[in-house]
């Protein structure tokens, strides 16, 4: 009974701490450092894929937002400025 | 049974190496300190997810460590390539 309570434990952590980098990447001004914290979002995300016993969203969620998002984004960013302006 | 006891003490062990390379990774002042903490994070992960699986008794579980390895270190090159020239793809 416990050991179920730890897994939710888990979950509940890797929530909190996804809504965390979600904050930093909204209101980054860098636009290379929001990227990275998206990326922090995604690892987290596939945790909490992970734990809800979906293994296959994971295998398609980990290229998307690990591989073609980042790069998509910062193909983007090198096409224009690096730093937001007000 | 012995193994799940044993791994349920350990899990909060990469809990807690889990927010100390977040933290790393949310406040590292460099670019590549932040990356390096993704990363970090990402392969403490991995081995998360393994031990994970052998808690649940699913094998298949197992299969989701070596992609999010792997994609994780994409993002080192997209950034070290962006870093270094300024410019990404053609």
């Amino acid at each position: 009974m416990s050991l179920d309570l730890l897994i939710y434990a888990v979950g509940a952590a890797a929530s909190l701490m996804s809504v965390v980098a979600v904050y930093l990447a909204l209101v980054e001004r860098d636009l290379v450092k929001a990227v990275i914290y998206s990326a922090i979002q995604s690892v987290f995300y596939s945790l909490l894929f992970y734990l809800f016993m979906s293994p296959d969203i994971v295998l398609v969620y980990l290229p998307v937002a690990g591989g073609v998002l980042p790069a998509l984004l910062l193909v983007l960013i090198s096409k224009t400025e690096r730093f937001e302006r007000e | 049974m012995f193994v799940q006891e044993f791994i349920a003490a350990v899990i909060p062990l990469y809990l807690v190496a889990t927010v100390l390379y977040l933290y790393r990774a949310l406040k590292g002042p460099t670019i590549p300190d932040h990356v390096l903490g993704v990363d970090l994070l990402s392969y403490n992960l991995a081995v998360l997810f393994i031990v994970l699986g052998i808690f649940f008794e699913e094998p298949i579980l197992i299969v989701t460590a070596i992609p999010l390895a792997l994609w994780i270190y994409a993002l080192d090159i997209y950034v070290a390539k962006y870093l270094e020239r300024k410019v990404m793809g053609a």
